[in-house]
Parts: C-alpha cells; sequence; structure tokens
C-alpha cells in the first residue's frame, strides 16, 4: 500500500483520474472554483500519468494557438464596413 | 457683432460638417451614442475577420460574412445592451451569420455529436490511454507543423470546432462561448471536452503516420 506504484493502480485512484481528466479542460481554463481546482492539484502532485495527460493537453492548447494564423481585415473591406456606418449618414 | 450672412454660413457649415452640438439634445445623444457604438464594434474588425477565415477557410467568403455581421450589428444597435460584452455579441452574429449563410449552402446537416458518448466515457478511456499517446510521441507532439494541426481542427464536426476556436483561440470565457453559440453552458463543455478529445486522437494519428516521436525514441 506504500509503494507508490502498486498505490496508482488501486481502484479508488482510477476513479480519481477519471475525475480529474473529466476536468482537464475546465481547470486549464481556470473555469472551476477554487475548491474544486484545489481538488485536482492534490491529485496531480499524487499522480504522474495525469499530470502528464495535463501537460499533453496544455500543450494542444499551445499548438493549436499557434497554428491560427491572425490575417489582418483587407483595407478594402475596412472601407466597405465603415461606409456603411448609421452614424455617417446623419 | 455677427452679420446675418455670417450665421447662416456658420449654420450651414454646421450642417455639412455633421456637428452635434447644433443638433438637438436628445439627437446629439443618440448620434454620439451611435458614433461611440460604431467606433468600438470598428475596433474589433481584425478579430472578427481572422475568426470569419477561420470558420470559412475562404477570404472571399470571410469579407461577406463580416461584411453581413456589421450591417446587421449597426442597424440593430437598439438590441444591445451597452455596458455589457460588445465582442462577444459581435461574434454571436458572426457565428449565426456564418451558420445561417453558409453551413446551410454547403453540406448536408452534420449530426452535431453532441449525444454519442458521454464526457465520462471520454475521461475513462483517457485515464486507460491505450489508443492514445504516450510518452515518446507526446514528448515529440510539438513537432507537429502547424499546418497539420490546423487540418486536423478543420476535420472537427462544426460545433466541436466552433467551441474549440471560441475557446483556445479567442479566449472566451465558457459562459461567453454558450451566449455566442446560444446554448447552455453543460452544451459548451461538453463540445469543447469532446471537440479536444477528437483533436488528440487525430494527432496522435498524425504523429504515428508520420513517425513523430519514433526519431527521438532512444533519448
Amino acid at each position: 500500500m506504500n509503494d507508490p506504484e502498486m498505490y496508482s493502480q488501486e481502484h479508488d485512484e482510477m476513479d480519481e483520474c477519471v475525475q480529474a481528466l473529466s476536468r482537464v479542460h475546465a481547470f486549464l481554463r481556470n473555469e472551476l472554483v477554487e475548491r474544486d481546482a484545489d481538488i485536482i492539484r492534490l491529485h496531480l502532485h499524487a499522480c504522474e500519468r495525469c499530470m502528464e495527460n495535463f501537460e499533453i493537453e496544455s500543450t494542444i492548447t499551445e499548438m493549436i494557438q499557434r497554428s491560427q494564423p491572425e490575417p489582418s481585415a483587407p483595407a478594402t473591406l475596412a472601407a466597405r464596413v465603415r461606409a456603411m456606418r448609421i452614424s455617417s449618414r446623419h | 457683432m455677427a452679420t446675418a450672412e455670417a450665421i447662416v454660413a456658420r449654420a450651414l457649415l454646421c450642417a455639412l460638417m455633421d456637428s452635434s452640438e447644433h443638433t438637438a439634445a436628445p439627437e446629439a445623444d443618440d448620434l454620439d451614442a451611435a458614433q461611440a457604438f460604431e467606433e468600438e464594434a470598428l475596433s474589433h474588425l481584425d478579430r472578427l475577420y481572422a475568426a470569419a477565415m477561420r470558420m470559412t477557410r475562404n477570404p472571399a467568403d470571410a469579407e461577406d460574412i463580416v461584411q453581413e455581421t456589421y450591417a446587421k450589428a449597426f442597424s440593430s444597435r437598439h438590441t444591445f445592451t451597452p455596458g455589457t460584452n460588445l465582442k462577444a455579441w459581435l461574434y454571436r452574429i458572426l457565428t449565426n451569420t456564418y451558420i445561417n449563410v453558409y453551413r446551410k449552402a454547403q453540406r448536408s446537416p452534420q449530426t452535431s455529436g453532441d449525444e454519442e458518448v458521454s464526457d465520462w466515457q471520454l475521461a475513462r478511456a483517457a485515464s486507460h490511454d491505450s489508443a492514445g499517446l504516450r510518452s515518446a510521441e507526446m514528448e515529440a507532439l510539438d513537432q507537429t507543423p502547424d499546418g497539420a494541426v490546423a487540418e486536423a481542427i478543420a476535420k472537427l464536426p462544426e460545433n466541436f470546432r466552433m467551441a474549440v476556436l471560441l475557446s483556445d483561440i479567442e479566449g472566451f470565457s465558457y459562459k461567453e462561448i454558450a451566449e455566442i453559440m446560444g446554448t447552455p453552458i453543460g452544451t459548451v463543455m461538453s463540445r469543447l471536452n469532446r471537440g479536444r478529445a477528437q483533436l488528440r486522437d487525430l494527432l496522435a494519428d498524425y504523429a504515428r503516420e508520420n513517425g513523430i516521436g519514433r526519431r527521438q525514441g532512444g533519448r
């Protein structure tokens, strides 16, 4: 029971993992209340596998952000949109 | 002493220059408010265009939905509550415009995928993670080219893709995404969880097929 390798395979522990992983996105986006976030932090300290999973998800978020270009609106579009302003017609 | 001509000339000039200070007070307030609203809306143009490009993946279509979004926004200013989130309000119009105009025309209706598996099942699968990525592949995951990541995102079902983009790219909160997509927060969380789970699988497939992580395997 004191062997961390063994303990990590215990049934209760696996339930904790499922709980943590079902909230990984809410946790990484700061959408959890502090109390729930603390439960996850505690689990991540104890569970290397979940920690790895959370790091993977965090990496994927960075990859998503890197993969999407941020083009500026073409000047012609900006001009057309400006011309649609209602306040400019008065 | 101003001459009559000077007064007339000045009034004419004011009218030509659209100066609000000489119009009646309520109208002037309204015009000021409209101007402020429109200027603030315009400050989001680049972000909206970039978001439209991600939705349509086509510059001409992106321009069209952005233009239509602004036309709707300007003409329905009275439905916007001042002091609330204008950016989210504009994204909601943009999203609806895209969904109504383009998605309908492009493809046969797609199943939303919302009801297929529970988030719980997803988490359980990830915790056992036999099919997913393992250490060596994971360590090298961020070597995946941007183009391959973009392609994987494009493969996600529409609702999942929108949730992922609104959260991970635009940085909206769950509550804001719920307003933009017109769904309960639970649905947003579920779409995001599933979209990200699918994306992870797609990236794992790419890594396997392209030997990402294998070269570093001996490290």
